[in-house]
């Protein structure tokens, strides 16, 4: 029992962790959290049950189109929405991610459809059996999805120009400008990202959980219930709250009630919020006046 | 805020509404003015909060339920008079909203507003779910025929009449509050918080009230929300009615009560305008929300008025 509930903690925990690495590194860069972010892992989901049911495309070529189209869907919302507006204009960055996450629930709604749909796992549906546990091969693809994404993340930050600049931009803004760095290009890479990285996301959670257009905005609060949790602004930090908060919803919905494992999970948001808003990993920063 | 042209449109608007009420005789159109003057309590609420004070909140929802509830629940089975159980309902609501803002008083701006999406998922959680207080989804709630001091007052002009009051009283809530000290506090509050603390400013305090100022007026907008609907449930109090809630102050005017009335009927209106596009409605709303931001960010009321100013200086020269 515990064993079946550790690994459904895990593989939900993966999504949430893959959910909030977009929303940490659109924070990052950009200073604001992103509210149309979970739209772009419906999209993911959604797009990728539409290439493999409606265009018949097979498994792979389908996947990679929905999270490329997330990524490009991610670029759009950043040039449109975000592009110019005041980087310490909240109210409006808020207001306008909210926006583009209604808008791009409704074009969901209308060209896709509001059916729930259940695309094909990548590799059957036949679940497989380690020891006592059996864990479902979709489960095995998330978690090699969460450590091929953290990994080549971490490259991409590390060794390319661009993360260079990212990481510059995340650190000092202002700094990154008269160095030569176009602030508005690593927000838009951050965008793109996001979107890639949710739209996997999406893809990858679709055949176990289903898809629906309007599953988004519950997504997004998971996803950034996760980054909270871990402290947002590093990726490890978005990792290690997706697994604790994947953990505890888990076992309450093994233990107390499956009805009320997204109180727990947002609970969780709130305690932490309230008792170390900076996150388990985080580092408090400095208030500027 | 409560700037001399803002009392005076106010004052239009309120004035203007039972002028409507009256020439309308469609039904129809009376329950759409009616629910519009619910929305514009709510909006009021959240325009004290958002607007003068700058703290966001996507959880109003939660209050709006907390007040349809706790009314619907004293009225059916405590047996307690309408007019009473409403005013309880709102307090309640009130209560919860001085309780939730202590913890996240340490939170501002993109955290808050997530933290209070949160606390509005939670509850609608709640809603959905504790289905022996609310009827959760399915069968949700029925309430009786409004009454006051034995009238029936279940007539569509009756709800219009009771509603536009409490609306009136509303007004008359923000408008001292925002010339009062409290509001100048609250101003003070929303440009810096640290600056305001450091000339004497209790910011919790601060934020705590004007939490429970919104929370109260959404609760009281819940409470006539239960009599004016009669059967509702719980999809009622979900994160959509925050977000449209948000939408209505942010469209009309962050810095005009009348800007929130007006906000308030706009997004009462658009749905139904919209509704012959049917599936298309979600997606123009968010685009129509987006543009606003864009264009007219301080909300369409303010932005309109600019405009006018600039053609008319743009004639005289």
């Amino acid at each position: 029992m515990l064993g079946q509930i550790v690994v459904s903690g895990i593989t939900i925990g993966a999504i949430y962790a893959l959910i909030a690495i977009g929303f940490t590194i659109v924070f990052a860069t950009n200073r604001l959290v992103n509210f149309a972010h979970g739209e772009f892992v419906m999209a993911g989901g959604m797009l990728y049950a539409y290439f493999t049911g409606v265009q018949h495309l097979p498994i792979a070529p389908a996947f990679l189109l929905a999270t490329v189209s997330s990524g490009l869907i991610a670029w759009l919302v950043y040039q449109i929405g975000l592009s110019d507006v005041d980087r310490d204009n909240h109210i409006a960055q808020v207001m306008i991610t909210l926006g583009a996450g209604i808008a791009l629930k409704g074009a969901a709604q209308v060209w896709l459809g509001k059916d729930t749909l259940f695309p094909p796992a990548f590799s059957g549906q036949a679940p497989m059996s380690l020891g006592t546990l059996t864990v479902s091969s979709q489960a095995l693809w998330i978690a090699g999805g969460l450590l091929t994404f953290l990994l080549a993340l971490h490259v991409l930050l590390k060794y390319t120009r661009l993360g260079a600049s990212m990481r510059a931009v995340s650190i000092n803004h202002y700094a990154a400008t008269l160095m030569g760095i176009s602030p508005g290009r690593a927000a838009a890479m951050a965008f793109v990202l996001a979107g890639v990285i949710g739209g996997a996301a999406g893809g990858l959670l679709a055949p176990l959980a289903s898809t629906h257009y309007d599953n988004g905005i519950f997504l997004a609060i998971k996803g950034f219930a996760a980054a909270i949790v871990g402290g947002i602004g590093s990726p490890l930090g978005a990792v290690v709250g997706g697994l604790v908060l994947g953990l505890s919803e888990s076992l309450a919905a093994g233990y107390v009630s499956s009805v009320y494992k997204d109180v727990v999970s947002l609970a969780l948001l709130l305690f932490v919020l309230i008792l170390r808003p900076q996150g388990l990993l985080g580092r408090a920063l400095p208030q500027k006046l | 805020m409560s700037s001399a042209i803002d009392r005076r449109l106010t004052l239009l608007l309120l004035v203007l509404l039972p002028i409507l009420a009256a020439i309308t005789d469609n039904n129809f159109h009376k329950s759409i003015l009616v629910f519009g003057v619910i929305n514009a309590i709510s909006a009021v609420g959240l325009c004290l909060m958002l607007g003068l004070a700058g703290q966001i909140s996507l959880g109003q929802a939660a209050f709006f339920g907390i007040g349809a509830y706790v009314t619907s629940n004293l009225a059916t089975r405590a047996g307690l008079e309408p007019a009473l159980a409403i005013v309880l309902a709102a307090c309640c609501a009130m209560a919860l909203g001085w309780a939730i803002s202590r913890p996240l008083s340490r939170l501002h701006d993109h955290y808050l507003a997530m933290a209070t999406l949160a606390f509005g998922t939670v509850m609608y959680i709640g809603f959905a779910n504790g289905r022996d207080w609310t009827g959760g989804l399915d069968p949700g709630m029925s309430m009786p025929k409004l009454t006051m001091f034995g009238q029936d007052l279940s007539s569509m002009n009756a709800l219009f009449a009771v509603s536009w009051i409490a609306l009136t009283l509303s007004v008359f809530v923000a408008n001292n509050i925002a010339g009062h000290r409290i509001g100048r506090t609250l101003r003070a509050m929303k440009m810096s918080a640290p600056a305001a603390a450091s000339v004497g400013i209790d910011v919790v305090q601060a934020k705590a009230f004007v939490f429970a100022i919104g929370a109260l007026l959404t609760g009281l907008a819940g409470g006539l929300y239960a009599y004016v609907a009669r059967s509702f449930n719980a999809g009622v109090f979900g994160i959509g009615y925050s977000i449209e809630l948000l939408m209505m102050v942010v469209i009309g005017s962050l810095n005009r009560v009348s800007g929130a009335i007006t906000g308030a009927f706009i997004i009462t209106v658009l749905p139904i305008l919209f509704d012959r596009f049917e599936d298309y409605r979600t997606l123009v709303f968010g685009v129509t929300m987006v543009l606003i931001m864009k264009f007219m960010p301080t909300g369409l009321v303010d932005g309109l008025f600019s405009l006018g100013a600039r053609l008319l200086s743009g004639r005289r020269r």
